[in-house]
């Protein structure tokens, strides 16, 4: 049985993150998120069971966000504060469009539900396979076929309701984006 | 919560992949920030400090059933040596370099617009952009005593792939032989990551992507071979 070099960590970062924001619908809840997992990961020597080492990874940070997500309906609900609202993207294409543009698609997928969120997630997010898709989320390849089908139709749906309101808004409105 | 209904309405007989819409590919444009590179690369080498003080401890405490490891892995090792070519990597233990983040900038691109600055021995790499790709970066790796060079391209889509080669014929095995505009290539795959590998000049080319078309791999590969 392979053992999970813990170099992984960091040749999956990118991916890691992007699955994280798109759990958390939020970067500081993703960053956090993925620190979490690291640590979690390295507190002991892991192996790989017939799966590679991204689905491992994966499986890991969405098992941290089940259980951080379950610790948090415990505690007493906070309110956000303007403190919090996030700064654009810095980091990527360097463009303020594609920082926006990233940040509604998050928004989005974090919207989705649950169902189609984690099956758009380990599919179009962390490119894992149908059939890891299914042996992470436990169900068949012909569902998560069907759940990303319709979370990706749900996703585009509210990205161009999206682009509408900004233009009645009078704010820049987004790019056109089409189905392929 | 979930729809029942909705989700009985895709023919689920039908579970081949398909692409992602265009507004989804604006998610490989994401990079994770510096500071929790920074932090997760800080955690990875602690840990890796912490599990080789405790390896030395154990092994210090039990020096002897170390020994007759050593001597196992002595004979394994002198075995394979009798059967291996030289101990060189094989094209799946290289490929995933070609997926790993570029340490470098992107090549120049030299007079004419079809090369870049950046040669593995004879094999210059190309530039793609005719073919709608540029390069964004580069790395150098040794494996095992081989040195491999990488070229990273990226598309209009954001989508990026790597192109490696070793300075050495790698074995390779399994996957599928394809012959595209006369060229020979091989294809492996796992998952959503596609490789294509031939060999040039006694030496062995890596193309390979995540979420990229195979097809578009072997185009690719095609010119370069």
């Amino acid at each position: 049985m392979a053992r999970l070099d813990p170099q992984a960590l960091v040749t999956h970062l990118d991916r890691l993150y992007r699955v994280a924001w798109a759990l958390c619908g939020s970067r500081e809840d993703a960053e956090d998120l993925v620190q979490e997992t690291v640590a979690r990961v390295l507190a002991k020597p892991r192996r790989l069971q017939r799966q590679d080492e991204l689905a491992y990874l994966v499986r890991a940070l969405r098992n941290t966000f089940l259980l951080s997500r379950r610790t948090r309906s415990r505690r007493p609900q906070e309110v956000a504060t303007l403190d919090q609202i996030e700064p654009a993207e810095r980091r990527g294409t360097g463009l303020p469009e594609a920082a926006l543009e990233a940040r509604e698609l998050f928004a989005a997928i974090a919207g989705l539900p649950e169902d189609f969120r984690h099956a758009l997630v380990a599919v179009d997010v962390a490119g894992l396979s149908y059939r890891e898709a299914a042996e992470l989320l436990g169900t068949r390849e012909a569902t998560i076929a069907s759940r990303v089908y319709r979370g990706r139709e749900r996703v585009v749906a509210a990205l161009g309701s999206g682009g509408r309101r900004n233009e009645a808004d009078g704010e820049a409105s987004m790019p056109a984006r089409s189905l392929r | 919560m979930m729809d029942d209904h909705a989700e009985q309405m895709t023919p689920e007989d039908d579970i081949r992949p398909i692409d992602p819409p265009d507004a989804l590919r604006a998610l490989d444009d994401v990079a994770a920030p510096d500071r929790l590179r920074l932090a997760v690369a800080e955690r990875v080498a602690h840990a890796g400090r912490a599990h080789g003080r405790e390896r030395r401890l154990r092994l210090g405490g039990a020096l002897a059933g170390a020994v007759a490891v050593v001597l196992v892995v002595l004979g394994l090792f002198a075995s394979s040596i009798l059967t291996d070519d030289g101990a060189a990597p094989n094209v799946r233990a290289v490929a995933p370099v070609a997926l790993r983040a570029p340490t470098a900038p992107a090549p120049a691109a030299l007079a004419g617009g079809e090369l870049l600055a950046a040669r593995a021995g004879p094999i210059a790499f190309p530039t793609w952009t005719r073919a709608g790709w540029r390069a964004v970066g580069a790395r150098s790796d040794t494996i095992r005593g081989h040195a491999v060079k990488t070229v990273f391209y990226a598309d209009g889509a954001g989508r990026r792939i790597g192109y490696a080669i070793a300075d050495v014929q790698l074995p390779v095995a399994g996957g599928e032989l394809v012959i595209r505009r006369g060229a020979r290539l091989r294809v492996l795959s796992r998952g959503a990551t596609a490789v294509v590998t031939w060999r040039r000049a006694g030496r062995t080319c890596i193309l390979a992507g995540r979420g990229v078309p195979v097809g578009r791999l072997l185009t690719l590969a095609s010119y370069a071979a």
